[in-house]
């Protein structure tokens, strides 16, 4: 028998799980729409969708493993929890475990272990993502093989006592991103590209002679990597996978807004334009107004939920930071904390027409 | 990408590993770039931790703390020998400018460190010369290649890999300055293969880590460090030092 066609638009297990919503929300309004005497379907009809609903929902189960109930998805949550709870403990489980054990080694047996632990562990990633729909416990040792592999490449360093490098945040990302794209898991979508922008500020600070310890406090490569990230969530390698996209575009919002606020509070001390602070502080005064507030237009006008509320978020932060920024050293501290307040309000009424806004859409 | 990504993820671990002992092989190859037999001065031996059983030794060098703490003049490491290694220092030294050079961050460069040379008789050997580093930065470049044509005795000057920072100097009735720092070497630690863990072992001791000051001793140890084309350290020999019987 052919799939009936809402089956075949569910590609992901996202989409899935929102048609097995809408089933239910569906029986739920049919329910008080019947008890209210609005509408009344003839039995059979009412049947006929019911066992129609009944077979979708079960085929959506089997396949997606989706939650038909809110028991179901409080269930979820929990083990999503439990999942990521358990991938920090065996990380902290096997580099403990090295460091317990790599002094009694001789260098080969600790260099094979070292590279061994991450291939193994990748093996059962493997075998645990054919085995489970839900894919928790690949993510658990997925996240796992990721930091064996972290821990390989920190400790090979350290017993040839090599120079800390660039490429190994590199490598680390490349890892992360390979799992994840392979698994679809999107934690380790987002430890990706953080590693991956680590990297680029490091290659930035290293062109420019500065300490690599001291690269994170040069933010600036971060804002066009946050801007190609935005972008990049509209591919079609993205878009085929569940909950990629928003993770793209998360990160992107993050990396773009956040070093705005240290920009342009301490530009002399964050930025890598050799330019007076005089005269840079004010263009990323203008840059966090501008990008905060075109990032809600673009998110609401795209439908981008974490962007908005990432910018939301931002706006808030930024307007405090800036008023602290301006006005704490020269007002009386009432009037500053007067004025702090009136501002709590004005943010309260603006967010609340967004959200008005973003209903609407 | 779903049947590419573990093999690519599998074929990263297996080259990086590869990759990491050509390059640690390509270090070592040939003749070392330098050879300094130093001592537990200059190559810190931590204390017993119960969760790592690995072995380390921090490079030490000097001055120490206090002597840097209080100066009056640049020395060697003056604002000519900054802008060598890529700091700004055209501006004025005013006070308008202190904000501008308190706020540089730090540069990697390159630093000449020199064992019991002539700056260290000069300045430390009269203090104390049985508790501190004996190896002093002498001059900071960023060539490897020119720093080692000014200083070419590979048995008492190694090359390294380090982190520089700018300080400016300002005290009352004195015209302000600006002065550089060595403040780490790459690596800042030296691993202790494990054919020469059981010498140093039961020396380490049972206090906590990174307790200060050291512990008042004479050298216990000696050890034979050569640094190769990478300018990256390894352990050559390790020795005990017979103690110096009291008088």
């Amino acid at each position: 028998m052919a799939e009936p066609s809402g089956e075949r638009a569910a590609l992901t297990r996202a989409e899935a799980q929102q048609r097995a919503d809408q089933i239910g929300a569906f029986a739920r309004e049919l329910g008080e729409l019947e008890r209210e005497g609005v509408l009344r379907l003839p039995p059979e009809d009412r049947a006929r969708v019911g066992a129609y609903h009944a077979a979708l929902a079960g085929r959506l189960a089997g396949r997606f493993d989706v939650d038909s109930t809110e028991r179901e998805r409080r269930m979820s949550l929990a083990m999503r929890i439990a999942s990521l709870v358990g991938a920090v403990a065996f990380s902290a489980a096997v580099v403990m475990f090295f460091h317990r054990v790599w002094g009694l080694l001789a260098t080969r047996s600790q260099l094979a272990v070292l590279g061994l632990a991450p291939l193994l562990l990748l093996g059962g990633v493997e075998i645990a993502a054919r085995r489970e729909k839900t894919r928790y416990v690949a993510s658990i040792l997925a996240i796992t093989a990721t930091a064996a592999f972290i821990l390989d490449v920190s400790v090979v360093g350290v017993i040839f006592n090599m120079r800390p490098s660039p490429v190994a945040f590199a490598l680390w990302a490349a890892f992360a991103l390979a799992v994840a794209y392979a698994y679809g898991l999107r934690l380790l979508l987002a430890g990706g590209l953080a590693m991956s922008l680590l990297f680029l500020c490091m290659i930035a600070a290293k062109a420019a002679g500065i300490e690599l310890g001291a690269a994170v406090a040069r933010p600036e490569p971060l804002l066009p990597a946050g801007a190609a990230a935005l972008v990049a969530s509209t591919l079609a390698a993205n878009r085929r996978r569940s909950g990629f996209p928003e993770t793209w575009r998360l990160v992107g919002a993050v990396a773009v807004l956040l070093p705005l606020i240290f920009l342009s509070t301490w530009a002399g001390v964050f930025s890598y334009l050799p330019w007076p602070e005089a005269a840079v502080s004010p263009v990323y005064d203008t840059a966090g107004f501008v990008l905060g507030a075109g990032a809600i237009w673009l998110g609401i006008r795209r439908g981008w939920r974490e962007v908005v509320q990432t910018a939301a978020g931002f706006l808030v932060l930024f307007v405090f930071a800036k008023c602290f920024d301006w006005w704490w050293a020269w007002m009386p501290r009432y009037l500053f904390f007067l004025l702090l307040g009136g501002l709590a309000v004005a943010v309260l009424v603006v967010l609340g027409r967004i959200r008005t806004r973003q209903r609407r859409v | 990408m779903r049947r590419y990504g573990p093999w690519l993820a599998a074929a990263l671990v297996v080259l990086s590993n590869l990759a990491a002992w050509r390059v640690a092989a390509l270090n070592r190859s040939g003749e070392p770039e330098a050879m300094l037999t130093l001592t537990e001065r200059e190559l810190r031996l931590p204390a017993k931790q119960a969760e790592n059983t690995a072995l380390t030794l921090s490079i030490e060098f000097g001055p120490p703390r206090q002597a840097g703490a209080d100066v009056d003049a640049p020395g060697w490491f003056d604002s000519a020998k900054l802008e060598a290694v890529g700091f700004d220092c055209s501006r004025p030294l005013t006070a308008e400018n202190a904000e501008y050079y308190r706020t540089r961050p730090p540069r990697a460069a390159y630093a000449a460190l020199e064992y019991e040379g002539a700056l260290w008789r000069e300045q430390l050997a009269p203090l104390d010369p049985l508790l501190d580093s004996h190896l002093l930065p002498i001059d900071v470049d960023d060539d490897p290649a020119a720093l080692r044509a000014r200083h070419p005795d590979t048995r008492a000057v190694a090359v390294m890999a380090a982190t520089v920072a700018l300080r400016y100097v300002a005290k009352k009735g004195h015209p302000p300055f600006l002065m550089g720092r060595v403040t780490s070497v790459l690596p800042p630690e030296i691993h202790v293969p494990r054919e020469w863990r059981g010498v140093l072992e039961g020396l380490q001791s049972e206090a906590g880590p990174g307790a200060w000051p050291p512990p008042q001793h004479e050298p216990r140890f000696r050890v034979t460090v050569s640094w190769g084309k990478r300018l990256e350290p390894w352990i050559t020999d390790v020795q005990l030092l017979t103690p110096t019987p009291a008088r």
